[in-house]
């Protein structure tokens, strides 16, 4: 990886155009190359219809782990089925009836991975909130600096208020929420057309969990989610992926400084 | 062993998105997992457990599916679009559409180039670990993954004049 990836000056290379459509780039990175592909319609072009493939073969990955399994794959992990005779006569099994795994086996099979559940928090928090008329947030943005003193006081992290102010979207405030037993942060923002973009984020309970930008589509909304040093990160709202995946960029980097 | 046990659970859905662009058809892919886990489970303790186990367990399903491909190259005849598995909830015909018609290109793909483009597309995996699964150097996976987007760029209409395809975006 060294060659490719580690300078932090000078021309983008070909390596860094990919890494950006992966969201594999470094941070550090991001700058330059989107002013390459400000410069480069060409490339702009490339990485837009690279993006397009990518997206494409994830949504046909992501059906996978909402679908149930053709059978109970964390079935043969349970204690007793070490055995390979053992797994073999679950799998016959399986093929044969199909379903009706155990309880938990089949829990555990279903269970979205943890991208997969930040998306559908962010989705939930959208779809709740973002009508919201009257109290769309318990802060408002005349009161940013308490909101992100209290939020990261009550997360047991820095919470930082992001400005989306250069992509037309203004703070409107933010709210405390409830993910899995755990405090969760959700910070609210508005265009001049009214539509509203929403930021969740969250602790993980892994320390070490992390997870690339990813885009989805759920229900309405297009979510855009990754996971860095355990803390979980959504924005969602009724918008595409080219309009939403700026926001999740600059998010990204003024939570990463 | 419980710990490794909980561990192996918790990669279950990892494998089977990777184990969806491996392979088409819903059963097929879960075949795929389940083999990857009974190889796994057999092997589990050659794993070093200073290395990361996803890169681990997904070069055990490349290698099952790299096997199965050579075993049943007979097997191996274009698929029509009818076979491709048609997840429940994308949303509207035209997500269809647009998925079926970029895994049948994918698809056409030589064997090098679409490894290595599946691979990176489901998202797990850095470069790095993405080059240690398919056993090849970090340069290789880069240079390969260009040349399948640019192949597929091609064969989708992509280049020179504005393609249909993203117009239905």
């Amino acid at each position: 990886m060294a060659g490719t990836f580690a300078s932090q000056t000078g021309p983008v290379t070909q390596d860094e155009l990919h890494a950006y459509a992966d969201d594999l780039l470094p941070v550090g990175r991001i700058a330059a190359v989107e002013t390459h592909l400000r410069d480069h319609p060409a490339d702009a072009q490339r990485v837009a219809d690279w993006r397009f493939i990518n997206a494409a073969l994830l949504r046909h990955a992501d059906a996978a782990v909402t679908e149930p399994p053709q059978f109970a794959m964390a079935d043969m992990l349970e204690p007793r089925s070490e055995g390979r005779w053992r797994a073999i006569a679950a799998s016959a099994l399986w093929l044969g009836i199909g379903i009706g795994a155990g309880a938990l086996g089949q829990q555990l099979a279903f269970r979205p991975d943890a991208a997969m559940r930040v998306a559908q928090e962010t989705q939930g928090a959208y779809a709740v909130f973002s009508p919201e008329v009257l109290h769309p947030v318990e802060v408002g943005a005349d009161e940013a600096d308490h909101l992100s003193d209290w939020l990261g006081k009550r997360l047991g992290r820095p919470i930082p208020i992001p400005s989306l102010n250069d992509l037309g979207f203004a703070l409107v405030g933010g709210r405390l929420m409830v993910a899995d037993g755990a405090p969760a942060a959700m910070m609210m923002y508005e265009n001049a057309s009214g539509g509203r973009l929403l930021l969740y984020v969250a602790g993980n309970s892994d320390p070490d969990a992390t997870s690339p930008m990813t885009f989805r589509r759920l229900e309405d909304s297009g979510i855009v989610t990754w996971i860095r040093d355990g803390t979980a990160y959504g924005v969602g709202g009724s918008f595409s992926e080219t309009e939403l995946m700026p926001a999740a960029q600059s998010i990204r980097a003024q939570f990463a400084v | 062993m419980f710990r490794s046990r909980e561990r192996l659970i918790a990669e279950i859905p990892h494998l089977r998105r990777y184990a969806r662009v491996l392979v088409r058809g819903e059963q097929d892919a879960d075949d795929l997992v389940q083999a990857c886990l009974e190889r796994a489970l057999r092997k589990f303790h050659l794993w070093q457990s200073d290395r990361k186990l996803r890169p681990w367990l997904f070069s055990i399903m490349h290698n099952i599916h790299i096997d199965r491909t050579r075993t049943f190259a007979h097997r191996r005849i274009a698929l029509s679009i009818d076979d491709v598995a048609e997840p429940s909830q994308m949303a509207n015909q035209e997500d269809r559409a647009e998925v079926s018609t970029v895994l049948a290109a994918v698809d056409r793909l030589p064997g090098d180039l679409r490894e290595v483009l599946v691979l990176v597309a489901v998202r797990e995996l850095s470069y790095a670990e993405a080059a240690e699964t398919l056993g090849i150097p970090v340069g290789t996976l880069m240079s390969r993954l260009n040349r399948a987007r640019e192949r597929l760029r091609s064969s989708l209409g992509m280049e020179g004049s504005r393609p249909e395809l993203r117009q239905v975006k």
